[in-house]
């Protein structure tokens, strides 16, 4: 009965036109939200590593590829970085010493290749640790490799040669089968891809089996430990001195930490822009409420002021106009939330594909059901107003 | 609430102007109390109306005090008048206030729900005493004056009240049907020992032995 007589006036076409504003207003944030959120999961743990490792190599020279000669550090090389003020340590990667070959089984068709193993200490792997082990009882060898070769598949050989796409998760649960050989012996084990690195530039092993097979199928050991590549750990890749030096020596710096963090920064940027537009409609179609209530309450102002001379309280009759607008407000941000699931899965694949993890959307949905409870305790608070307001 | 005290009560509007005449309410002491009955005979223009406003709390603009029991109303808020209105203050505005889209009934149920004092059963019977039970059903709308001068009497005293304020409450009614309001309201005000404030302008409520107050 009361509500028949507080719903006369309500204008569908103006809450309707509330309730599309909010809806694209809040869609937007969420949408910025979220990717911003799955990039950022997939750029942070990469992102962390590579600030603090850098890993650093000798240019390879006409003379040397002649002499045959590797551009190997030398032992007072390495005490030189590591007297460095800004170094915490130098670690080197150390290359396989035997023969690889892996074999991987794509659905019925085998392909193979000959590979290259090395390994870096295992503190610096972005893996989980139990996953980064070697049991020689029963072997098994966990591979970490460079997401570059997985975008190179992807985007330049099976693009162009038919086969597919494949994503770190499918790569990761494909049999593989590694060969290694030398000395005179050969093993064929079974491996797996445990991880996908930016930064480390390699196919990475951990450091028992190195030693392992090393032991067993190394040639050339001394030949193997002097290092051609180097793992220096820092505070901050980007810490002054850091860059004059390695120029200064004529070192390459493999991997692209500035510039990872440039994308970051950039995307941190970009996504609060489009966050702040979304905010800025939601901001402007609260405003389309605030004036639909400001013109409901007046044309009701009559009936409004009689109901609280017979004895209701503000309270009660603004109660209806916000369960009103609560259930709009609910509507809005549920179809907001399905929309967003929808809006996802246009870039699920691109990143999955690029090898990101992706952050759960129910993060982004209790930011969204956040800020509809902040416009809802605005809407109250105009709505008593307003309601108040017709009593004398 | 046992007594209403006005001291030295006078509408902006006459402390203006000036007051050119005696009364008995502006500019005086005066106690009404429960359980009494008192006839305001108020000419027009003499200010019943903003006498009936400043005591419902819907005006401010007097000047002086006007006390419920010894509290000044100038001291209560909007949620104290609206506990006075449900439980303690009766009120039937000259204008009715009826919502003419509700039925009639509908518009004393609305009322009854706050404090479900009266059955639906007993309002139907109030409805039938007061001669109008074939247009309880009918929209607000579409009744005479008279009708609804009396389906809003039944509106004010479907309420526990310490005082009933009755502005003109029969001034579209002939002396039978003023006799039965009379009636009806004398038996709820009895119900929770109220008293009757009503305002005339000539053909006044039929309450014996009410005192008389010139405005």
């Amino acid at each position: 009965m009361l509500w028949k007589l507080l719903r006369r006036n309500i204008s569908v076409w103006q809450l309707a036109g509330y309730a599309f504003s909010t809806f694209v207003g809040l869609l937007i944030v969420l949408v910025a939200l979220q990717l911003y959120r799955d990039m950022q999961a997939g750029l942070r743990g990469e992102e962390l590593i590579a600030r603090r490792n850098i890993v650093i190599s000798k240019p390879v020279k006409l003379q040397s590829t002649l002499s045959g000669a590797k551009p190997s550090f030398s032992e007072s090389e390495i005490a030189v970085i590591g007297a460095q003020p800004w170094a915490r340590g130098v670690m080197p990667f150390r290359a396989a010493d035997f023969k690889v070959w892996a074999q991987i089984d794509m659905g019925g068709r085998q392909l193979s290749t000959a590979l290259f193993f090395e390994s870096v200490p295992d503190s610096i792997v972005d893996v989980d640790p139990a996953r980064w082990t070697f049991n020689p009882d029963s072997p098994s060898i966990p591979i970490l490799i460079s997401k570059d070769y997985l975008s190179l598949y992807n985007f330049g050989f099976a693009a162009g040669s038919g086969m597919p796409m494949l994503t770190e998760g499918m790569i990761s649960s494909l049999p593989l089968t590694v060969t290694i050989a030398g000395q005179g012996g050969s093993a064929t084990l079974p491996a797996r891809i445990v991880g996908f690195s930016s930064w480390l530039n390699t196919v990475a092993v951990p450091q028992k089996f190195m030693d392992w097979a090393h032991s067993r199928y190394g040639d050339n050991a001394a030949e193997a430990s002097a290092p051609t590549r180097l793992v220096i750990a820092v505070d901050d890749a980007a810490a002054p001195g850091v860059e004059d030096f390695i120029k200064s020596h004529g070192y390459d710096q493999a991997g692209n930490t500035t510039e990872l963090g440039r994308a970051s920064f950039m995307l941190t940027v970009l996504t609060a822009a489009i966050a702040c537009i979304g905010a800025l409609i939601t901001a402007l179609a609260l405003g389309i409420l605030v004036l639909s209530l400001y013109l409901l309450v007046q044309k009701n102002r009559k009936s409004i002021s009689t109901l609280l001379m017979l004895g209701y309280t503000p309270r009660t009759v603004a109660s209806r106009y916000f369960g009103m607008v609560a259930c709009i407000n609910a509507g809005v941000l549920a179809a907001a939330c399905v929309a967003l699931v929808a809006v996802k899965t246009l870039w699920d694949d691109a990143l999955a594909t690029l090898g990101f993890e992706q952050a759960p959307v129910l993060a982004t949905v209790a930011v969204g059901a956040a800020l509809m409870a902040g416009v809802c305790v605005l809407n109250f608070v105009v709505i008593r107003r307003l309601v108040t307001g017709c009593f004398r | 609430m046992e007594k209403i005290v006005l001291q030295q009560v006078l509408p902006e509007v006459f402390a203006a102007e000036g007051l050119r005449r005696s009364s008995d309410v502006w500019m005086r002491e005066l106690t009404l109390l429960r359980g009494h009955s008192y006839c305001i005979n108020a000419p027009s223009g003499t200010g019943k109306t903003s006498l009936c406003a400043f005591l419902t709390g819907r005006r401010t603009d007097y000047r002086g005090n006007i006390l419920f029991d010894n509290r000044n109303i100038s001291t209560l808020g909007i949620d104290d008048w609206c506990a006075l209105r449900q439980t303690s203050l009766a009120y039937l505005p000259q204008e009715l206030d009826l919502f003419d889209e509700l039925g009639a009934v509908d518009n004393v149920l609305l009322k009854n729900r706050l404090t479900d004092y009266c059955t639906e059963h007993e309002i139907r019977e109030m409805f039938q005493y007061l001669g109008i039970a074939d247009r309880a059903d009918a929209p607000a709308g579409r009744l005479s004056v008279g009708q609804k001068q009396r389906v809003a009497l039944i509106r004010a005293l479907c309420q526990p009240f310490d005082f009933v304020l009755l502005d003109e409450p029969v001034s579209h009614l002939d002396r039978h049907n003023n006799t039965l309001c009379a009636d009806l309201v004398m038996k709820m005000a009895g119900r929770c020992n109220g008293g009757i404030i009503y305002t005339s302008v000539g053909n006044e409520l039929m309450v014996p032995d009410a005192t008389v107050i010139n405005l």
